[in-house]
């Protein structure tokens, strides 16, 4: 390793540090104590402010249900958990949901994590790929062998599901802007009620216009769903393999309708169509 | 010559009003994505306005080379869009990790770079990686810095005009940078922060940032930015880039000189924190247009 890749991996093991221990750990700085100390003390804070802003951004619900402070917090423990590796930071805090089930002083909101995950779904759909719904592509379904069919979701659909009402949850804090809960009586009866209960629910999050959007999704379709939701790319599952796999109370029509309903599905391809680039 | 940011407070305004503006500037990490509603409403915004493409995840000073996904994603938007200029920053963010996991940490910040011929080295080699595979002429921003090296041994002016000549790269001037980096100087000489008056030491940061003008090559000069920064509160406090304010008087001041130095340059007024309405921001370009007259 060079001296200059030395010097920089050893600056930023200092922004990393807890305040106090980095002058020690970087060699070469023009300054010295307290002039030092403020100027890792600036980038520090812009790394605790950028961090703050990125997941509040990310995960409004969550933020909604903690508030700011704990948001604050949140954000200043997952940077330091799992530092960014790239220059897009839309791609950090990935790591939320899985720490947030680990925080055992979160242990009594026990569906932090699966409200992070439907949070990040939404962020990640926001930026997908823009597609047409392809409604002659239906035609397909008429006539083609259900061997040869695959059903394509609009990228970047997810399903979450999950044994909390998280999208009853979402749904009573889906008015908040950043940190600042805007959350309307009746949605928040709903919550407690779904929540004292014990209401699972599985969400959908899909686009069709510019904002994600969200719903839950009848039992009977959640294998459905999850196998369309996360195809083999190259190879993915033909509506036959998808039938067969299928539980007994699984009705395509039902399916078809709310798909369509919803704008869930984007076009019927035939799998040849799929394994050719240029098809 | 006057542009401002783009920023998602703005977007309905500013397609609404399409008011006259020089050119538009947006981070170019925020329209990575495959798709989605910014990206939308920067492509509907380049058929009323040039865009600028101000990047800050490059890490073009990185010893560890360049991220090249990153630049892939870069390569796709400037393809798509079709920017009137491309930049980054005379800095690097992004090195090995120090646990297993972590092949590569970016601290997604804008640390300085030593001022060193090794450093040079670096961040010229960066740079053309880049300007080969955006097959264009980048310009590269200098830094508002909190810290600095000991074994820096070329001047910053010297630093990035020789970046330029090397790798044919033009700068992006930030003016309030060299102003911010002269005020924390000022204030900090001798090892504490001073307590004298505030005014004063913003002259002399004006003079110093006229003085880095002055000590550039002649013609590198591609863009400059303009901004505001927080006032300090009290005497231990460094002064923070923050783009928050409107532009300082004493940075108005060495514009108005620059441009008289330089000849005009396309010049953007960045506002990040705390965004204000836009007609703050327009009336913030109206000023850098009067000043570059």
């Amino acid at each position: 390793m060079s001296t200059e890749a030395r010097r920089q991996a050893a600056v930023l093991r200092a922004l990393w540090d807890q305040p106090g221990e980095a002058a020690a750990a970087v060699p070469g700085w023009r300054e010295e104590g307290l002039v030092l100390q403020r100027g890792l003390n600036a980038y520090r804070g812009n790394a605790a402010a950028t961090a703050e802003r990125v997941l509040s951004a990310a995960y409004p619900t969550i933020c909604a249900l903690l508030g700011v402070e704990a948001m604050a917090v949140l954000a200043s423990q997952l940077w330091h958990a799992h530092p960014p590796s790239q220059g897009n930071l839309s791609t950090w805090g990935q790591h939320l949901p899985d720490c947030l089930s680990q925080a055992a002083a979160l242990q009594d909101w026990p569906y932090l994590s699966d409200c992070a995950r439907l949070d990040w779904a939404r962020h990640t759909v926001e930026r997908a790929q823009d597609v047409v719904f392809e409604p002659q592509s239906l035609h397909l379904l008429e006539h083609a062998d259900p061997n040869e069919l695959v059903l394509q979701l609009r990228p970047g659909t997810r399903v979450i599901p999950s044994p909390w009402p998280i999208v009853t949850i979402w749904a009573a804090h889906q008015r908040s802007t950043a940190c600042e809960a805007e959350v309307a009586e009746p949605a928040l009866d709903a919550m407690h009620q779904a929540l004292s209960t014990g209401q699972a629910e599985t969400a959908v999050v899909w686009r069709t216009h510019w904002r994600a959007e969200v719903c839950s999704l009848p039992h009977p379709m959640l294998t459905w769903m999850n196998a369309l939701s996360t195809p083999n790319p190259d190879h993915p599952a033909t509506l036959a393999t998808l039938l067969e796999a299928a539980p007994v109370d699984f009705n395509l029509t039902e399916w078809l309708t709310l798909a369509l309903r919803h704008g869930w599905l984007w076009r019927v391809r035939l799998q040849v169509q799929i394994s050719d680039p240029s098809g | 010559m006057a542009g401002i940011g783009l920023r998602h407070a703005h977007y309905e305004a500013v397609m609404a009003q399409l008011p006259p503006l020089e050119f538009l500037e947006v981070h170019s990490e925020n329209f990575f994505g495959e798709g989605g509603g910014a990206l939308a409403v920067l492509l509907a915004a380049r058929q009323h306005y040039p865009i600028s493409l101000h990047g800050v995840g490059l890490s073009l000073g990185s010893a560890a080379g360049l991220d090249l996904h990153h630049l892939d994603q870069l390569a796709r938007l400037v393809e798509r869009v079709e920017p009137v200029r491309v930049s980054d920053h005379a800095s690097f963010a992004r090195a090995p990790g120090w646990r297993p996991d972590l092949p590569s940490v970016h601290a997604s910040d804008l640390l300085p770079v030593a001022f060193t011929q090794a450093s040079l080295d670096i961040m010229v080699r960066n740079v053309e990686v880049v300007q080969s595979r955006l097959r264009r002429t980048i310009l590269v921003e200098n830094l508002s810095a909190y810290l600095s090296y000991a074994d820096d041994v070329i001047p910053e002016p010297e630093f990035l005009s020789a970046l330029c000549l090397r790798s044919g790269c033009q700068l992006l001037l930030d003016i309030n940078n060299l102003v911010v980096n002269g005020l924390n100087q000022i204030r900090q000489s001798g090892g504490r922060l001073a307590q004298a008056d505030f005014n004063a030491q913003r002259q002399a940061a004006g003079q110093a940032a006229l003085d880095f003008v002055r000590a550039l090559t002649p013609g590198l000069v591609g863009e400059v930015h303009l901004a505001g920064f927080s006032a300090p509160q009290h005497a231990s406090q460094l002064i923070v880039d923050d783009h928050s304010h409107t532009v300082q008087p004493v940075v108005w001041q060495v514009y108005g000189e620059a441009m008289r130095l330089l000849g005009a340059c396309p010049t953007l007024i960045e506002w990040d924190t705390q965004v204000p309405a836009l007609a703050v921001l327009l009336d913030q370009a109206r000023l850098a247009d009067e000043a570059a007259a």
